[in-house]
């Protein structure tokens, strides 16, 4: 394994894939990267498909530099502005990287980053970072190397490009579960109190919360909890797998993306749905996610 | 006597999983041992009268596998429960809050560890965090384990190998983490070893938990 680059700069970023499906049965939360579609876009541009375990850099926040030793393509797809020895150069494209040249993506929203070549250790499958418990991956520092072995041929992959796919706009999607709370919850405009990769806090004015919890129950990101404190939790990909607040219902899975969009003190409106439209959603969105790539090559 | 009586109800939760809800905790391992068998490939995740039936990705057919799957199971005559496994937890009893779990009690400290040791313990649930399991008490009551309560303030950092009571459960702590339930001990037995991926974790859904007085240092 060689040295592909170093971390010159980094602000909240960390190693990511897919998530460690299959072991949430014993309290392992499935990770992952949190905005998927991103994601799987920088996968697919560099790689054609997503693998189990295919690592990406999950910017979050704040500036990534990388300062390459080895030729390298590299994908950047996200909210993010990229320059290459400080040339702009376009995102959700595939680019080639020089040795000694320096990589700054400077990110508004969630961005990532693939890179050829670039292999990561994998704990239960994964080199997904677990904020939560800390499991598998790595929290990103000054001085971190991405390694690897270096791809000979970059020309077939470099120039590949994707129409951007936007996110869905208007009130997130979120599938009642057995209604109780529903026509209070929705009709209500809610505020981020705080966010991390484990859940966002959300508080609404004038909402006192239900009294008393429930049985432990088996939970999933996007799950939306309330709490007797008046606050509502939609749990994220590192949140806990079991809870006993009350359930509000559990985001769309084609609207789960954008929960890693939202901002501190932004105001959230929340849109009741059934499973079979939220399940068309995400159909919907997996059709436009693979007609969106186009390689230069192959355009007569 | 190992039929399940009831059909369970399914709803969906989000649009990924089902949510099947039992009458009981008996019921509901029945329940989740059935549909582990009979819906091989998928996630099924127990909470104390639920099972959840999970998917990566949302799938129209997931209800129907559901539905028909709880049907044969109630029609079959015998459901065949996994072997069940035992394991012995030496712990040093020495937690912060031995004194104020033996008051709740109304039990000396000696009476306390003594309870916790004679106590048969079953993991009715995984969850919380990696290799963590809700012991519930599995057979005679040795004390009154309900009327100790969750701290009113968690805290911050509990150390790992704590072992702990509370709302008429008890759990070992796999690793550092937030924590409100009572701290009554300490054990050097690693539950979660994220290196052995066959076998990450120690304990599981019905594995029966006896407690020794005595550290395994």
């Amino acid at each position: 394994m060689t040295v592909l680059a170093t971390v010159v700069e980094v602000g909240v970023a960390t190693v990511q894939d897919s998530g460690r499906g299959g072991y949430q049965r014993i309290g392992v939360p499935v990770a992952g990267a949190w905005h998927r579609l991103r994601y799987e876009s920088a996968c697919r541009l560099l790689h054609d498909t997503v693998d189990a375990g295919m690592p990406a850099v999950e910017l979050l926040a704040g500036s990534l530099q990388l300062r390459f030793s080895a030729d390298a393509a590299v994908a950047a797809v996200g909210s993010a502005t990229l320059t290459i020895d400080n040339r702009p150069v376009a995102t959700g494209t595939v680019v080639h990287v020089h040795p000694g040249e320096l990589l700054a993506l400077e990110a508004e929203g969630p961005t990532y980053l693939t890179v050829s070549g670039w292999s990561e250790a994998h704990t239960l499958g994964s080199c997904s970072t677990d904020t939560f418990s800390g499991l598998g991956g790595r929290v990103l520092a000054v001085g971190d190397e991405l390694r690897g072995e270096p791809v000979e041929d970059l020309a077939d992959r470099v120039g590949t490009f994707q129409r951007s796919v936007p996110d869905a706009l208007g009130p997130i999607r979120v599938v009642a579960f057995r209604q109780s709370m529903a026509s209070d919850f929705f009709t209500r405009r809610w505020i981020v109190q705080r966010r991390s990769r484990s859940g966002i806090r959300l508080r609404s004015a004038g909402w006192a919360g239900p009294a008393g919890s429930v049985d432990s129950m088996p939970v999933l990101p996007g799950t939306v909890q309330v709490t007797p404190d008046g606050e509502a939790i939609v749990l994220g990909p590192d949140g806990g797998l079991t809870g006993g607040y009350p359930v509000v219902g559990v985001v769309a899975s084609a609207d789960l993306d954008r929960l890693s969009l939202v901002r501190d003190d932004e105001s959230l409106a929340f849109a009741l749905t059934d499973a079979p439209t939220a399940r068309a959603a995400w159909a919907t969105r997996q059709r436009r996610l693979l007609k969106s790539f186009a390689n230069p090559r192959d355009i007569a | 006597m190992s039929r399940i009586e009831v059909t369970p109800g399914v709803e969906p939760f989000g649009d990924r999983a089902v949510l099947v809800t039992c009458a009981g905790m008996t019921e509901r391992i029945r329940v989740a041992a059935e549909l582990r068998e009979r819906l091989p490939g998928l996630l099924v995740r127990s909470g104390m009268r639920t099972v959840l039936v999970e998917q990566p990705e949302p799938d129209p057919a997931l209800p129907e596998r559901v539905t028909s799957a709880l049907a044969a199971a109630k029609a079959a005559t015998r459901v065949e429960l996994g072997r069940t496994s035992s394991i012995v937890i030496p712990v040093a009893y020495e937690g912060q809050d031995l004194v104020e779990v033996s008051a709740l009690l109304g039990l000396t400290v000696v009476d306390l560890v003594a309870a916790h040791v004679a106590q048969t313990w079953r993991v009715a649930m995984m969850g919380f965090a990696p290799g963590f399991g809700y012991l519930v008490p599995d057979g005679p009551q040795q004390a009154e384990w309900s009327a100790v309560p969750r701290r009113a303030t968690p805290r911050a950092a509990v150390p790992a190998g704590s072992v702990a009571v509370s709302a008429g459960m008890s759990a070992v702590y796999p690793a550092a983490m937030p924590g409100g339930w009572h701290l009554i001990g300490r054990t050097d037995v690693r539950l979660f070893d994220p290196g052995n991926p066959g076998r990450p974790t120690l304990l599981d859904e019905g594995v029966v938990v006896r407690f020794v007085d005595g550290s395994s240092s």
